[in-house]
């Protein structure tokens, strides 16, 4: 026998799980040895056999399952995914070949070919037949309101849950079923869908909770408080909250919390009794922030309006990474903020200019700096930043100090002793316009890797290809050299030439250099 | 390469440490215990059963795919402390020598995936499991006979039969 065909049924099992499902049904033609080698597989991803025509779609999938049916090699498959096709029949004759299997991870996938989604109904046999499931993902459909289970939960096991764009008849009924649910990722198809906080009170186990296009109502007193005990991660993404304050009161050991995209009007306060230590909110909205400054370790903020500066800044104590992305500030420009953090090692600002200028103040263990607009407005005060290791400064404008050199080497002096410095194209055009000769000279001495985006557009692609060909002049490499004579200790130079495209790096060794 | 004892290794003196592996071919190896039992169950056990001061008598790997995995689990153990590829210590260099692995001939590619099944080292199966199924992919059945020199013993009509089955899949 070929040496292939010689390898243990075992092998050639999981050799043929790791192909697709076209390719693996074409190993059964190759000998009889191979005849039933793919019936063994363990699991299945059935959206491979995918056609145009939703028929022809369906009856490969139904051929499949005959074959796999009448195969004496396969007992269980533990891992199932079917498309979600629009049709109660049809799925129900899926979930019960894969009940029939012991099926742990069942999947009914997002079909991307239907528009536009009129969801249907789930089969009752999922919560009659399937009480092994211990993940289950299912899209496009409307759980209905009676779902008779045959012994009730009917998912004693369910550990992941994972809903999109579903529509559930009755939430209370449906999240009774899955008691053991840890994590749970609900996008519904619309907004307004109602989704009671108080149905959760049946899943006390539940850590993750990711909600997307939702509304979680007001409730009825007689509903009780709703009940987060083991809740450690809460994302709420385009999600109405009637009662914000008191559904984050009841997460008693919420640790991360995310927020994107809520309405107008959604407001909370974090206070010292959260445990929040990862705070992420991203909004076209104004926030009124007031945040515990004791837990807080991680803050992001994206696109979204700061009210008040300067409250923000007393939460700066314990935080150890800030990020600023598309902040602003109605005072703007002459208040600003500086950053003064004892425990801070990451800071990273994104196109905020309208937040005013940020100024690096005092952070002590500040080990990376990212910021990505216009350089003028971040300032560093000198030893404000003893550790610092690596310096991401990307300037938005070409030449944003006209060529004064103090104004680059006032910027640039408390970052000298960086090991990894990444700048665009200002950084070498200021030096090359303003940099004296000699010992006046800035020296990065603890410099081993230095990276150069010769472009100064953020989203500069193909189009400027052109471009920094016309730029990088003889005059331009010369400066780069000249710079690269303040950093004795180099190791590794590295030109981007193209964002996001493609990427030229020289690594040159000290000795090139 | 994995260092290969004195020929006579049997009698050799036992290391601190150190296991004696004997491949099919009657090659010797003296190998860190420590690193071959942390990612072999088969050798794992064997020293558990007390082989430790005895050749482990390796039947069926052959000198150069033992000394291969012997090298994957030197690797593996000193740079990830045995993690799968999953786990944050499969760091870069971990995945270059992996890479460089799976590039061996065919021979030595069959040869290296039965050693690891016989040794249960599952990460090494898995990365030679890996690239067949990558030697597989898109291929049409004629071009995986000739691939792998799989010889067709189907009866046209029972070919005919298995072609129908799975017609769908075979443009």
């Amino acid at each position: 026998m070929d040496t292939v065909s010689a390898l243990p049924d075992r092998v050639l099992e999981k050799i043929v799980s790791l192909l697709p499902l076209n390719d693996m049904l074409r190993t059964s033609l190759l000998s009889r040895r191979w005849r039933r080698v793919w019936t063994t597989v363990l699991a299945f991803d059935f959206t491979d056999a995918a056609d145009d025509d939703v028929n022809v779609y369906i009856s490969r999938i139904d051929s499949c399952l005959e074959h796999l049916s009448a195969s004496p090699s396969c007992v269980t498959i533990p891992s199932i995914v079917f498309p979600a096709i629009q049709d109660s029949d049809v799925v129900d004759r899926w979930i019960r070949f894969a009940a029939a299997h012991s099926v742990q991870r069942l999947q009914l996938a997002m079909w991307m070919d239907y528009t536009p989604p009129i969801p249907f109904t789930l089969p009752l046999s999922l919560f009659q037949l399937c009480r092994g499931l211990t993940a289950l993902d299912i899209s496009s459909c409307e759980i209905p309101a009676v779902l008779e289970p045959a012994i009730s939960p009917a998912f004693p096991s369910l550990r992941s849950l994972s809903l999109f764009e579903v529509t559930i008849a009755n939430p209370l009924a449906f999240f009774a079923q899955c008691p053991a649910i840890e994590r749970l990722t609900a996008e519904l198809l619309d907004e307004d869908d109602l989704l009671p906080a108080s149905a959760f009170r049946s899943c006390p186990l539940l850590s993750t909770l990711s909600l997307a296009r939702c509304t979680v109502p007001r409730e009825h007193p007689s509903a009780g408080p709703p009940a987060f005990p083991s809740l450690r991660a809460l994302e709420l993404d385009n999600v109405s909250v009637a009662a914000p304050q008191s559904l984050l009161n009841s997460c008693s050991v919420i640790a991360e919390l995310t927020i994107k995209d809520p309405p107008e009007g959604f407001a909370f306060r974090l206070d010292p009794r959260h445990t929040v230590s990862t705070l992420r909110i991203s909004s076209p909205t104004v926030l009124p922030l007031s945040l515990p400054s004791s837990s807080l370790r991680t803050l992001v903020l994206s696109d979204l309006e700061i009210a008040n500066p300067q409250a923000l800044i007393r939460a700066f104590q314990g935080l150890e990474l800030l990020s600023f992305e598309s902040v602003w500030s109605e005072t703007g420009a002459d208040s600003g903020i500086q950053v003064r953090a004892p425990r801070m090692r990451h800071l990273m600002v994104q196109d905020s200019e309208e937040l005013g200028t940020v100024i690096v103040a005092d952070t002590p263990q500040l080990c990376g700096l990212f910021y990505w607009g216009d350089i003028r407005y971040l300032g560093v005060f000198d030893h404000a930043i003893p550790k610092l290791e690596e310096a991401f400064l990307h300037c938005m404008v070409k030449n944003p100090y006209g060529g004064k050199y103090h104004l680059w080497k006032n910027l640039m002096q408390p970052l000298s002793h960086v090991r990894l410095l990444s700048v665009n194209w200002w950084f070498i055009c200021e030096f090359m316009q303003g940099c004296p000769v000699g010992s006046e000279r800035l020296t990065f001495d603890k410099l081993e890797e230095f990276h150069w985006w010769p472009v100064f557009k953020k989203y500069a692609a193909a189009p400027f290809g052109k471009w920094y060909t016309k730029r990088l002049s003889p005059i331009i490499v010369l400066s780069l050299l000249d710079f690269l004579e303040c950093c004795p200790n180099i190791q590794h130079l590295c030109i981007v030439v193209c964002a996001a495209i493609a990427f030229a790096s020289c690594c040159f060794p000290r000795s090139v250099s | 390469m994995a260092t290969t004892g004195a020929s006579d290794g049997a009698s050799a003196a036992k290391k601190e440490g150190l296991v004696t592996l004997m491949s099919g071919d009657g090659e010797i190896f003296e190998v860190e215990a420590a690193a071959v039992a942390a990612l072999s169950v088969t050798i794992r056990h064997a020293i558990e059963e007390g082989f430790g001061d005895r050749p482990i008598p390796l039947p069926i790997v052959g000198a150069r795919a033992l000394a291969l995995a012997v090298e994957y689990c030197r690797k593996h153990h000193s740079l990830g402390g045995g993690a799968g590829e999953d786990s944050a210590a499969y760091d870069d260099e971990l995945r270059a020598f992996d890479h460089n692995l799976a590039k061996v001939d065919r021979d030595t590619l069959f040869d290296l995936i039965e050693a690891a099944n016989y040794l249960e080292i599952e990460g090494l199966l898995n990365l030679m499991c890996r690239t067949v199924a990558e030697m597989m992919k898109g291929k049409s059945v004629e071009e995986l006979r000739r691939t792998f020199d799989v010889s067709n013993d189907y009866t046209p009509e029972e070919e005919e039969e298995v072609r129908r089955e799975v017609s769908w899949a075979l443009d």
